[in-house]
């Protein structure tokens, strides 16, 4: 089986005013193909460090990242990925249609494809009935859909989704873990970040847990949590045991 | 150099950007001065024909600008700094490509932008020579070297351009980036002058190696100065093709050298 996604003691620091902070602590973690991974952690606890060093956005100061057997910043290892970073921004006076051709275009896709494949995705993410209009009219939900439509448009072997869940509705939630859900029928590997347990708990084959940049735990999805103890208690239990544990190593 | 995707991503900016409320608001003033500059000809008794080609290529710069300065320096700022540029960079596109795209799609917005302004400015020098009397025409007048003018003007707000470019890449906010443009406007126009001031020594005297740094630099920051040759259709003089030749040389290579900085800079920057 191949591993579409693979970390390797993976450190990342950052300028903090004068002195640098550490923000990943040699992280390693590995996914594999056709994989739901849920990557999940409080806040600050270095998910989307994560994300942006596989998207190459940023680059780690130790150890090393695959993508589809290349380096992040390498342009070529983005052909297989679609990427909805969190909140998404977008050219707002582009319609959905002008952006959504424009992913097609870069990511090599032949022309005759581009038209019916976006119509078809729109229906898909249920936005076709503003697909006209300049994004800068979108709702905060619709602009998340038209994210996930811009990451899914080029039939991608693996989708990066960070905070894939967030600004959506209750029905916007559920038409997500359907696309999810059918995308992983069709052997797709997604990474996702959330703060969204249950979700993570019902799509997920494994969970990754970072707190402080570290990887607590990287295993299934099912052995999380303890015999009658709910998924956002064990997330509880983990980081106050944790948090307790790194501050006695100073 | 990734061509298609470079011509793609001028694409979409060149369409964000002409459809900017912003933009639309911009050449509206502009084209309303020039119109009104044919009310404002009469009250000038002498020179009409220099107000005529000042006040169009005014407009021009006016507009350009703006466009440069907020509209240009925003949209950057919008990519580099909150992170749009995110839904570029995670297809399969190089940096280099984005830089060199967006640049493109930049300077074809300011060029739509002049194109309409510098149209409105003929149109109504048009009006003004042809339909009234107010306007004494100079020996050699050519609406051909006036649109010479406008084009030297419309290069040299690229070039600006792509010095702001640079400033956005390098700085962390927008703020400092239209300070350092705007300083960067100021010093390109004024310091030939300087520099001639000083060079005639009838009122002020300065040490060689000042006098020959000062020329120095004049080509270091761009030297906006060189692309202003409305005077010679003003006065009805020899256009200098020679000289407009070269000054266009000079910006495509200073542009050049500014963005290939800015490609070197932005494949290192950490867009978080």
């Amino acid at each position: 089986m191949k591993t579409p996604i693979k970390l390797n003691n993976v450190k990342k620091i950052y300028p903090d005013g004068l002195v640098k902070r550490e923000i990943l602590h040699g992280i390693s973690l590995e996914i594999q193909e056709g994989e739901v991974f849920g990557f999940i952690g409080p806040n600050g606890a270095g998910k989307s460090t994560t994300i942006n060093l596989l998207m190459g956005f940023t680059r780690a100061n130790g150890g090393s990242i695959i993508i589809h057997d290349m380096p992040p910043h390498d342009p070529d290892a983005r052909r297989h990925i679609g990427y909805l970073p969190e909140g998404p921004r977008f050219y707002e006076n582009l319609k959905a249609t002008e952006l959504l051709r424009f992913g097609c275009l870069a990511s090599g896709m032949k022309e005759k494809m581009i038209a019916g494949n976006i119509d078809l995705i729109l229906d898909k993410l249920e936005i076709s009935d503003a697909k006209k209009r300049p994004i800068s009219t979108y709702s905060k939900g619709m602009k998340q859909r038209l994210g996930l439509a811009l990451a899914m448009i080029h039939n991608p072997d693996t989708l990066i989704l960070d905070e894939p869940m967030s600004g959506l509705d209750p029905i916007g939630r559920d038409l997500l873990k359907r696309i999810i859900l059918d995308l992983k029928q069709k052997g797709k590997t997604i990474f996702f970040s959330s703060h969204i347990l249950n979700d993570v708990e019902t799509l997920c084959d494994r969970v990754g847990l970072i707190h402080r940049g570290r990887i607590l735990y990287n295993g299934p999805a099912d052995e999380f949590r303890e015999k009658k103890e709910d998924i956002d208690g064990a997330f509880v239990r983990w980081i106050k045991t944790t948090s307790k544990e790194l501050d006695a190593d100073g | 150099m990734q061509m298609d995707k470079v011509w793609y991503i001028a694409s979409i900016t060149f369409k964000e950007g002409i459809r900017n409320r912003a933009l639309q608001g911009i050449l509206g003033i502009a084209g309303l001065l020039c119109l009104v500059y044919l009310a404002v000809m009469p009250m000038f008794s002498f020179e009409r024909s220099k107000v005529m080609v000042d006040l169009g290529a005014a407009s021009i710069s006016l507009a350009g600008l703006v466009i440069v300065l907020f509209l240009s320096i925003s949209m950057l700022t919008r990519d580099v700094h909150q992170r749009s540029v995110c839904l570029i960079l995670s297809r399969p596109i190089s940096r280099s490509a984005y830089v060199v795209g967006k640049f493109s799609g930049l300077s074809f917005m300011v060029f739509v932008a002049t194109l309409l302004v510098a149209g409105v400015a003929l149109a109504t020098s048009y009006v003004g020579i042809t339909y009234t009397d107010s306007l004494d025409v100079p020996r050699n007048f050519s609406f051909g070297h006036l649109a010479l003018v406008y084009l030297l003007k419309y290069i040299s707000l690229i070039l600006l351009l792509s010095v702001a470019f640079l400033f956005t890449v390098l700085t962390t906010n927008e703020y400092l980036s239209m300070l350092l443009t705007m300083m960067t406007y100021f010093i390109g126009n004024s310091l030939e002058t300087i520099v001639k001031v000083a060079s005639i020594g009838s009122d002020v005297q300065l040490s060689p190696i000042y006098l020959g740094a000062l020329k120095f630099f004049t080509w270091v920051f761009p030297n906006l100065s060189a692309f202003d040759l409305k005077i010679y259709v003003a006065y009805g003089l020899e256009f200098p093709y020679a000289q407009a030749a070269w000054t266009v040389l000079y910006g495509g290579f200073y542009m050049i050298v500014t963005l290939s900085i800015a490609m070197i800079v932005f494949n290192r920057k950490e867009i978080r």
